[in-house]
């Protein structure tokens, strides 16, 4: 049964192989593709709403800002939101 | 979460969507602002419905027949698709059809194995009195074979989880320890595959000369050699292991060729193309487990002595001139005229 153990150790050779290559190099470099698409995506032409939202990432619930709101607080309680932001400093 | 982003999806589209027949709202791009932009609106797909009849559409349970499209501003055109009418489709084959087409094929597998047991009976021979064994697979021949065979099974356990773990095990190991497994399962499944993929494809180039079908082949099937206990004569593969090569070795490359596309989500063939990978994927792993099965059990229990051909590598002569007469005449050489053996070499 010398074959059959060689052949365990090289069902486990290629899968490692293969493990490494699919989910750390190639998983690597697609993510990193994927961050580089989607920070040019995520740009100021893309705004559609006109209040200066990303429509994409602006969520009206609250909760989530987008980063791009022109100083104003998107999330935080219900009080504080559509207020500049240095206005609600300190309270969340 | 998950509603809120489909919320924030309907959103989108509803935004984004320019009516036909009233005035566009106050925040809509005009055609030529999209173009700047880089979205250039298909004339085949103009919008069919607007904003109002859209959202109103969408929040139907029962969808309308006819196909509603409107644009959305999103590079990627596959994310502007909402609902996928193929996709019930395909959802309801993946949690429901692939269970009865495993089991039915698994059950049918399993009968035949107990059928033949029952009408055929294991299929003993004598030893050759001289205790003479012949070299049937070389080391190369066993180490593909049992690369295969083991390949082969973790990717049977691993795939048969995704169809019926949910159902068998999920209820006694828990959530997080089915998740867990699953998620390796899936990680080991994928890997693995390109150990049985090389393994399927030495086999394909290796063993193909000897798994022509012949004249002789025909005569074994006639003979009913797979239900009876019978030795018609036979090469060095009789007739049913020539089809159970050919099954695995077509199989396993629809196989390895569906897996590896898989891989490559939306990228090859789009969304319907990976519903219909994964269809024939899953319905073609079904057949070839049902194959091995009967494989395994006429290469262990039902025939005497195969098993020791992949496990050493060497047969008993007589079992040999039992069961592949052919192949010894051929490979050895003829008998003496006073009816002793002698290998040609």
């Amino acid at each position: 049964m010398r074959a059959f153990l060689l052949a365990c150790v090289g069902v486990l050779a290629v899968a490692f192989g293969a493990y490494a290559l699919l989910e750390g190099v190639l998983a690597r470099n697609a993510g990193t593709e994927f961050a580089v698409k989607g920070s040019t995506r995520v740009s100021e032409a893309d705004k559609v709403d006109p209040r200066g939202y990303l429509s994409s990432v602006h969520e009206p619930a609250g909760g989530v800002s987008s980063g791009r709101d022109g100083g104003r607080a998107v999330g935080g309680p219900a009080k504080d939101r559509g207020r500049p932001a240095e206005a609600t400093e300190g309270k969340r | 979460m998950t509603r809120t982003i489909l919320l924030a999806l309907l959103l989108l589209l509803g935004l984004a969507a320019a009516p036909f027949d009233v005035a566009p709202p106050a925040f809509a791009q005009s055609s030529n602002e999209a173009t700047d932009r880089g979205v250039h609106p298909n004339p085949s797909r103009n919008p069919s419905a607007t904003d109002e009849e859209l959202m109103r559409v969408l929040g139907q349970e029962r969808l309308p027949p006819d196909r509603v499209q409107g644009n959305v501003y999103l590079p990627d055109r596959k994310l502007g698709v909402l609902i996928q009418p193929q996709g019930r489709t395909w959802r309801d084959f993946r949690v429901t059809g692939t269970r009865w087409i495993h089991g039915i094929l698994l059950g049918l597998a399993v009968l035949a194995v107990i059928l033949l047991a029952v009408l055929r009976g294991r299929d003993r021979y004598r030893t050759d009195p001289e205790g003479r064994r012949i070299l049937r697979f070389r080391a190369v021949d066993r180490f593909v074979h049992w690369m295969t065979a083991v390949s082969f099974i973790l990717l049977a356990l691993t795939g048969l989880n995704f169809v019926f773990g949910r159902t068998l095990l999920q209820p006694w190991m828990g959530d997080g320890a089915f998740s867990a497994m699953s998620l390796w399962g899936l990680s080991v499944h994928n890997a693995v595959g390109f150990a049985f993929l090389l393994g399927i494809l030495a086999m394909a180039v290796m063993w193909v000369q000897d798994n022509l079908f012949h004249r002789v082949d025909w005569v074994w099937f006639r003979s009913g050699a797979l239900f009876r206990k019978v030795h018609a004569p036979a090469e060095k593969f009789n007739a049913g292991q020539k089809l159970i090569y050919w099954g695995a070795v077509l199989g396993g490359l629809a196989l390895g060729v569906t897996g590896v596309l898989m891989m490559l989500p939306i990228s090859t063939v789009g969304v319907n193309g990976m519903q219909w990978l994964q269809g024939v994927h899953t319905v073609l792993a079904g057949l070839m487990i049902a194959l091995i099965i009967g494989h395994i059990y006429l290469g262990t229990w039902g025939v005497e002595g195969s098993f020791e051909a992949m496990s050493r590598g060497d047969v008993d002569l007589h079992w040999a001139r039992t069961h592949h007469p052919l192949w010894v005449e051929d490979a050895y050489g003829r008998r003496r005229p006073d009816g002793r053996f002698e290998p040609a070499e």
